[in-house]
């Protein structure tokens, strides 16, 4: 799990406009289901959880299971009510989690 | 598996197999694909009869309101894209609460549940999705009092994704 990243479209939106924030993040997204070449069950390690917030309030949150594919792309709209930022969490099976923040300006 | 849940069990397969009463007609009329392959075989996973189940519980989904956009043919069944776009005012009041995509032939139903804050404003979420063969796909939106809305699309990928 590596280099969380986020954009959000169109960059300078104004008040009342709808942006979508989408993201993205490097990981194998490995199912738990599929054998390696000696035949072994190659271990389960995904994305279970992912998050955002917006100015501490949280407004997106998704469960994520095996079905979704690796080096996740998540997008989720928003209508425009004030400016802030965005703070992401991924959280993959081990516990581990990535953060990215991004700012939303308001033009 | 508990007493009241094999209970419930037994009663969703018979009102799949005995239409009794307007609410069952109703639900089969509405979700037929869903309820109705529940008692067997089809194409239709165990696991994904188990998860629309779970989601759907007492509730009635009704087709409309929730959009499932997804390529009705795709060369690589590793990344699908999908966008669940949901056509619903979204208050305080009155909001899109949780949206489910759902496979029918992966071996794991559930592909994501995705929960939503009214002060999103829109009920829009895009994404890229696995599937191991050609399928249907569903969505489930659910509504704060407890609606819910659902679509469904056949999927064909030439390569599947190895899930």
């Amino acid at each position: 799990m590596r280099n969380p990243r986020a954009k959000i479209v169109p960059s300078a939106p104004s008040i009342g406009d709808v942006v979508e924030v989408k993201t993205l993040i490097t990981h194998v997204m490995e199912t738990g289901s599929r054998k390696d070449r000696f035949g072994k069950l190659v271990p389960r390690n995904i994305i279970t959880r992912f998050c955002a917030e917006f100015n501490g309030a949280v407004v997106f949150e998704a469960d994520i299971f095996p079905g979704i594919s690796a080096n996740p792309y998540l997008s989720f709209k928003m209508r425009v009510s004030q400016p802030g930022t965005f703070r992401l969490t991924w959280v993959e099976d081990s516990g581990q989690e990535a953060q990215y923040s991004i700012p939303l300006k308001v033009a | 598996m508990s007493m009241a849940a094999k209970f419930q069990a037994s009663v969703l397969d018979r009102r799949t197999v005995v239409v009794a009463g307007a609410r069952a007609a109703a639900a089969l009329a509405m979700f037929g694909p869903a309820r109705a392959v529940a008692a067997g075989g089809s194409t239709r996973s165990k696991e994904f009869q188990r998860a629309i189940r779970d989601i759907v519980g007492d509730g009635e989904p009704v087709p409309g309101t929730v959009d499932l956009k997804v390529p009705r043919r795709f060369d690589n069944g590793h990344a699908v894209p999908f966008s669940l776009v949901v056509d619903a005012p979204m208050t305080q009041q009155s909001h899109i609460e949780r949206i489910d995509l759902l496979s029918t032939a992966n071996p794991v139903a559930r592909v994501a549940t995705f929960y939503l804050s009214a002060s999103l404003g829109v009920a829009e979420v895009s994404g890229r999705f696995r599937l191991a063969k050609s399928q249907d796909v569903f969505v489930l939106a659910r509504r704060n009092d407890g609606a819910l809305f659902v679509a469904q699309k056949h999927v064909k990928v030439t390569i599947g994704g190895c899930t």
